[in-house]
């Protein structure tokens, strides 16, 4: 059990190291705005603030949970911690390499990193090892999900392991676009190897990945509220197959959604942007079926609580 | 399965939601005719930036964007035009991804490299537009507008 705590709680650790990088620099922006400090670069803060909180923080975070709930869900160690350290450290690893381009100055670009707007080769290859070592991560989860169905081959997969599997199948899925973007169109490009890249493809390549991005950030939330929230409130889960459908729905409403970002871009057809927004939309139907659940778990814990009141006060 | 009558009623609410949304896209798009660039296949490319007036009162405007300058043509960042004008914009980018908004209309643009973007709108009150790059494009992109006069 010591193993999973340190873990999870260097993952946290380093995530929130990263937020509070990224928040002093976007204090710095501020100062900036404000015309205090003229020699603080704006966009450098920027850059530095949204990698670091958006991708970083999440990613660390993210990680460090899931690793929790996979061993708390299914009742085994890892497989294997080895592997999980290797995640961690090439995420790490990556970090620094797009991080170090960022306070030289040398990729200012943003977090969105639209081309043809270069970023030194550096930031890229970071951002590669990031997505390569979240892959990694994910690898550890699944093969410890496969050890565990081969000792349990008739029990029913938990909830949390559920809700676990979710997010990171959405993430993987999400991050081959920009694992694409990266190393086919900007490191080839930003090392000079190919003299031209296709700005219109790596936008639409990014926003595959951006949309659903948010959906990662948010399915944590979500293992929480249908897996520890309702124990904390005493009761259970009002209805454990409509949140297994939930969470299936939502892998596939994450996928198809990333034009809605790209209204304005020329060269896309209005029927697909129009598409897109209404698949975009379907995601509000397990959005419903959670409120209501949740809901109706609290409804429930507390007729069954002022039930026993009842009978206590009675007996 | 046996489904909850209440849990029914939350899934038909969800539906129905749904279903409100897109009509609201379908008036939005047909009714509201909102307008957004679309693919546009029927343009010879441009690097220059130029203002042709093809009728009284009807103009199509090429439009560069550069760093951190929008050229309608003899580097010229502003154009005149008079009440009551019909302009189609085509926009494309010299360089790295620029935005175009004309402040108070219904125009919103990305300018994108190889790319042209196309949107028609009509100047109705006269006054002075101000158009503004609203996508990052480096250390000058809060300088970075342009301008519409419309006179009477």
């Amino acid at each position: 059990m010591n193993r999973i705590r340190s873990l999870t709680l260097w993952h946290w650790y380093i995530a929130f190291a990263a937020l509070f990088v990224g928040l002093f620099f976007g204090l710095r922006q501020s100062i900036a705005r404000a015309g205090i400090r003229a020699d603080y670069d704006y966009y450098q803060g920027l850059t530095l603030h949204g990698v670091l909180n958006a991708l970083v923080f999440t990613l660390f975070f993210i990680s460090g949970f899931l690793y929790l709930t996979t061993e708390k869900s299914l009742r085994r160690p890892l497989r294997s911690y080895g592997l999980a350290w290797l995640s961690f450290y090439i995420i790490l690893l990556g970090t620094v390499l797009a991080a170090v381009p960022i306070l030289i100055k040398k990729a200012t670009v943003l977090y969105t990193f639209y081309p043809p707007l270069m970023a030194h080769p550096s930031f890229y290859i970071g951002l590669t090892l990031v997505v390569v070592g979240s892959w990694i991560a994910n690898l550890v989860v699944l093969r410890t999900y496969l050890a565990w169905r081969k000792e349990n081959p008739e029990v029913r997969t938990p909830l949390m392991f559920v809700a676990t599997a979710t997010t990171y199948i959405l993430w993987f899925i999400a991050s081959i676009g920009v694992a694409t973007e990266v190393l086919f169109l900007l490191i080839p490009w930003s090392l000079g190897w190919v003299k031209e890249t296709n700005p219109l493809l790596a936008r639409t390549l990014f926003w595959y990945f951006g949309h659903p991005l948010v959906y990662f950030w948010l399915m944590p939330a979500y293992l929480a509220w249908y897996t520890i929230m309702p124990k904390v409130a005493g009761g259970k889960l009002y209805s454990d197959p409509i949140t297994r459908l939930a969470f299936i729905l939502f892998i596939l409403f994450s996928i198809p959604v990333g034009t809605h970002h790209q209204f304005t871009d020329p060269g896309i057809s209005t029927n697909w942007k129009a598409f897109h927004t209404f698949l975009t939309f379907l995601v509000t139907f397990p959005s419903f079926l959670t409120a209501f659940n949740l809901s109706a778990s609290f409804k429930s814990t507390r007729e069954r609580a002022m039930a026993e009141a009842v009978f206590s006060d009675g007996g | 399965m046996k489904i909850d009558p209440f849990e029914k009623l939350a899934m038909i609410g969800g539906g129905v939601l749904l279903a409100i949304f897109l009509l609201a896209i379908i008036y939005a798009n047909f009714d509201l005719s909102i307008k957004i660039p679309t693919c546009e296949i029927n343009t010879k490319p441009f690097t220059s930036g130029a203002v042709i007036e093809t009728s009284p009162k009807s103009y199509e405007v090429h439009v560069v964007a550069r760093m951190w300058f929008f050229d309608f043509g003899e580097n010229q960042n502003e154009i005149t035009i008079s009440t009551g004008s019909r302009v189609t914009f085509f926009l494309t980018s010299a360089d790295v991804i620029h935005g175009f908004k004309i402040i108070n209309k219904d125009i919103n643009m990305m300018a994108m490299l190889g790319v042209i973007g196309r949107l028609e709108t009509t100047f109705d009150k006269p006054g002075e537009y101000l158009i503004v790059c609203h996508e990052y494009c480096g250390i000058g992109h809060q300088g970075m507008y342009g301008k519409i006069k419309v006179t009477e």
